[in-house]
């Protein structure tokens, strides 16, 4: 059922990401990035484990539908959402920490990218197409944040309560101190 | 239920090896890659459901419904005239959205002036997820005669080439990517070079003769392919607007503006199949009269 909700989506965000978000005149050499911020809600509601799923699954079909080498996005996204789902227990902190991770995930995603299509030999990259374009991409996605995390964990919470408690990388603390 | 931490990493170690796989599958086999039967299938897939919602998310152009593909040799002139006249007389009666009518009739326009068989879509999706790549999905595949390598133009000039085609869509590289290169040469002259892709910045153009002739406001057209294919001979690319000077330089360089406005691409014509004849420079609009305005 997790699932389904996740294939769901992801589907649904790479479609709106090309047909309505990617046209749009918008100001800025970047674009919003919705796949990267419902990689992130996932990794945020759910877990490492989901998070590295999800990133792995929406990666891989952006590659397959995009211009590039397959298997690219699918590592960046990967790992974006397994340090997203690592750092997930720190989102409840503030109401600014989703934000944040939003926007640290939106670097390390498109700086990553970046690195690795330059080092492959893609001719696209160039450090000035990439600071041009950064600046307003991170403002995006931390605009659509506060849209996509809460629905998705709403959703996430609300077909599955009993495991929306996360998977962590850490064994769950003591509920308490142990009798002396 | 809590996944150990180690098993979690053992599966994100198998993802990054999975993924690293495919860079390499894909990288290393050039234009054919083992993958190409999954994107296929990918675009079989997705490609409907894009066509659905840019369908309801765009104002509908009625008027494209019956255009399909454009006359064969001999009959493409008098094919073409009774579709623009049937396509008036319909884009009349019915409230289009008027700037979609306005594009069909400059796509008509060139497409007649050079005589390209041309199939018309519309631009479903932008692709270029994190940003580098400059390429659109358009409604055309492979059930509509779009192949790969073949040239896509619209009512103001050259759009690009067709990357890749599933049954149902196609992937259009634009010619403002970092890796598109199209052969070109100026109006009138038979001085040759090639025209690559800046992104949003304006087309460099290489002129292959150091010695060449080349000035503002020269207008830079398509060279044209062997058989056309990708690119047919003719087609409108930009107009120069700066000239860099490195004189003793092995070629020289500058700046092109395209005609074509890759912001706000809608409807673009795919090019079937190659001229009879090379148009050379009849689909350029007349020079304005300098004397004029």
């Amino acid at each position: 059922m997790r699932a389904a909700l996740a294939v769901l989506a992801v589907l649904t965000a790479v479609l709106l990401q090309g047909v309505v978000l990617a046209p749009l005149p918008l100001p800025g050499a970047g674009r919003p990035d919705l796949v990267l911020v419902v990689v992130v809600a996932f990794a945020l509601a759910q877990g490492p484990a989901v998070g590295m799923a999800v990133g792995f699954g929406a990666g891989l079909l952006l590659d397959l539908l995009g211009d590039h080498p397959a298997g690219l996005l699918a590592l960046v996204l990967c790992l974006v959402g397994y340090g997203c789902g690592v750092v997930a227990d720190e989102a409840d902190r503030s109401t600014l920490a989703p934000l944040l991770i939003v926007a640290a995930a939106a670097v390390a995603a498109t700086v990553g990218y970046a690195a690795l299509s330059a080092l492959g030999g893609d001719p696209r990259v160039s450090w000035g197409s990439l600071s041009r374009a950064l600046p307003s991409t991170v403002a995006y996605d931390v605009i659509l944040a506060p849209l996509v995390v809460p629905l998705v964990a709403a959703g996430s919470s609300r077909l599955d309560p009993a495991a929306a408690q996360r998977s962590t990388t850490r064994p769950d603390p003591p509920l308490r101190s142990p009798p002396t | 239920m809590t996944t150990g931490p180690r098993r979690v990493r053992l599966v994100l170690a198998l993802l990054v090896l999975t993924s690293l796989t495919l860079v390499t599958i894909d990288s290393r086999a050039g234009d054919g890659s083992a993958l190409d039967g999954l994107r296929s299938a990918t675009a079989a897939v997705v490609g409907p459901i894009q066509r659905g919602l840019a369908s309801v998310v765009r104002p509908v152009g009625s008027a494209l419904g019956g255009l399909g593909n454009i006359g064969k040799a001999g009959d493409r002139i008098e094919q073409l005239e009774r579709d623009n006249e049937a396509l008036r007389r319909e884009l009349d009666g019915r409230r289009a959205d008027g700037q979609r009518g306005e594009q069909l009739e400059r796509l008509l326009r060139v497409s007649a002036a050079g005589q390209y068989p041309t199939v018309a879509a519309q631009v479903v999706a932008v692709g270029g997820s994190l940003g580098f790549e400059w390429t659109v999905t358009i409604d055309a595949g492979t059930a509509d005669g779009v192949a790969p390598d073949m040239t896509v133009l619209n009512g103001d000039g050259l759009v690009g080439r067709v990357k890749s085609a599933g049954p149902y869509t196609a992937t259009v590289l634009l010619a403002v990517d970092a890796t598109s290169s199209v052969g070109v040469r100026r109006e009138g002259a038979g001085q040759i070079g090639l025209a690559e892709g800046g992104g949003l910045g304006p087309l460099q153009l290489r002129l292959l003769d150091p010695q060449a002739e080349v000035a503002r406001g020269d207008r830079i057209v398509t060279f044209g392919s062997p058989n056309g294919r990708p690119f047919v001979p003719g087609i409108p690319v930009g107009e120069v607007v700066d000239v860099q000077e490195t004189p003793g330089g092995p070629e020289r360089l500058a700046d092109v503006a395209p005609y074509v406005d890759f912001a706000a691409l809608d409807l673009v014509g795919v090019v079937v199949a190659p001229p009879r004849v090379d148009p050379r420079d009849v689909v350029l609009p007349p020079q304005p009269d300098p004397t004029s305005g």
